[in-house]
């Protein structure tokens, strides 16, 4: 299924978060059926980072998912679909080329940064450079953007869209852009959710570094346990609120991705039938709820400004977090594929 | 989490929209479902620009008493920290800091004004005329 085909009336279709929500979108509206769950889990997206050294509003990087740009790339190498990825160094050059495509009908995926998108909430306009959001046609020199985070279309003008594309900073766009143009028609779907769920597994209980998949939520746990010496008040509500913003906000479906996941892997089942998936996503729909409770939790800390905070409860619980996701991936290790 | 827990607190941060969030529902498929927003959500994002804020007021002071310069407030007051103002502007860090310096950011000519002017999306004068406007 080669798709040279004009999209003529661009769906909204709203996602959880906006790289796999762009993907799924994109592609959908292509005719290709794909959730965004899928995409999400297909493409190994689900990670947990900490990294101290990258900062992020004055506070290290807390990750719950793959680098932006890693979803594309994933969904197209495991569901053998091709999409013309492109970065640039010419701001103009960038603009025509999105100018010609948006023009002949195609739709087309822009990694941007949040603090340039007018139609946000001004209050949220904060530095952040991880955004996707499809533009699919054009009004003068207004773009018509389906943002997969809102539930309607917006537009953007010209001159905020060129800043937004070239802004700077810690994952820096620099002009991404994405769009599909050939769409395997059967796609081995077992082959590539091995793939993916072996991938994930590996990275998420990988022994070496204590900053990547489940070691790493211990070491946040840690960091939140030891600021109970000495930090003042307002160093720990900072890094509270990074961790809830980074978990929860920016588009995660709710408990840092892993719904989400939990979501993957009901569908993995429901096209595998293999029972421990299901099981899986069962016990990963628990890792949610526990995220939730600690997010409820870090809330508590911030909003009451009180000078006598136990942190130790909070450690505790990412600790729980940390150990019921890790039974998940042991569980998804055994799963024998054949 | 059940389609019934799904926060509805009526407010989203980000702007006029719902949020997708995925639940259980009753069949026990895992669906996305739209949150109308979430109170812990509200409450993050209201920290986070309310830090900035404070650190905007914290560099106020310090420009009224000749620590610091309208760079520094006009950094934190449009959210950006130190690397990110570095990198968009293309200089390091330590040159940035430099111009944080009172007695250099009397120095500095208009070009670099402008270009920090250009960033923060305002008027040149605004810059210039910050520390008149305190006294």
């Amino acid at each position: 299924m080669n798709i040279i085909q004009k999209v003529t009336d661009y769906r909204i279709i709203q996602g959880g978060h906006c790289e796999t929500g762009g993907v799924a979108s994109i592609v959908t509206n292509h005719g290709f059926d794909l959730s965004e769950p899928m995409a999400f889990g297909i493409s190994s997206g689900i990670t947990f980072f900490y990294m101290p050294l990258v900062r992020i509003w004055n506070n290290p990087l807390i990750s719950f998912r793959m680098a932006p740009g890693a979803i594309v790339r994933g969904v197209q190498k495991r569901l053998g679909m091709q999409f013309v990825i492109k970065r640039y160094k010419d701001k103009e050059q960038a603009m025509k080329e999105l100018d010609e495509l948006v023009d002949s009908g195609q739709p087309v995926g822009l990694q941007v940064c949040l603090s340039y998108l007018t139609y946000f909430h001004p209050d949220f306009r904060v530095y952040f450079n991880a955004h996707t959001i499809i533009i699919y046609g054009r009004d003068g020199d207004e773009y018509l953007v389906s943002d997969p985070a809102f539930d309607k279309y917006t537009r953007i003008n010209r001159e905020p869209l060129i800043k937004a594309r070239f802004a700077k900073g810690v994952n820096a766009p620099r002009g991404f852009m994405f769009y599909p143009v050939y769409l395997s028609s059967d796609v081995d779907y077992k082959s590539a959710i091995k793939k993916a769920v072996k991938s994930t597994v590996s990275m998420m209980l990988q022994p070496m570094l204590n900053f990547v998949g489940i070691r790493a939520i211990n070491t946040v746990a840690r960091r939140i346990e030891k600021m109970h010496k000495g930090a003042d008040i307002k160093q720990v509500r900072n890094f509270l609120t990074h961790i809830v913003l980074f978990q929860e906000e920016i588009g995660t479906g709710g408990g840092g991705f892993r719904y989400m996941y939990a979501a993957f892997l009901q569908e993995a089942f429901d096209r595998l039938k293999i029972p421990s998936l299901l099981e899986a996503s069962k016990m990963m729909v628990g890792v949610g709820d526990l995220y939730r409770k600690a997010a409820v939790s870090c809330a508590k800390i911030i909003r009451e400004k009180q000078k006598v905070y136990d942190l130790k409860i909070i450690a505790d619980q990412y600790r729980e977090c940390a150990r019921a996701e890790k039974e998940v991936y042991l569980l998804l290790k055994k799963i024998d594929w054949r | 989490m059940k389609v019934n827990e799904v926060p509805q607190d009526g407010r989203q941060a980000i702007g006029d929209t719902t949020m997708i969030n995925y639940a259980v529902n009753e069949n026990g498929k895992i669906v996305p479902v739209q949150s109308s927003g979430w109170d812990v959500q509200i409450l993050a994002v209201h920290n986070l620009a309310d830090t900035y804020e404070e650190w905007a007021a914290e560099a106020k002071e310090r420009v009224r008493n000749n620590q610091s310069s309208p760079i520094e407030y006009f950094m934190y007051h449009y959210g950006l920290d130190l690397p990110t103002l570095a990198q968009q502007m293309g200089l390091s860090q330590r040159k940035v800091k430099k111009h944080m310096k009172p007695e250099v950011f009397e120095k500095l000519d208009d070009e670099i004004l402008g270009q920090y002017a250009g960033l923060f999306q305002i008027d040149v004068s605004e810059i210039k005329n910050f520390k008149k406007g305190l006294a």
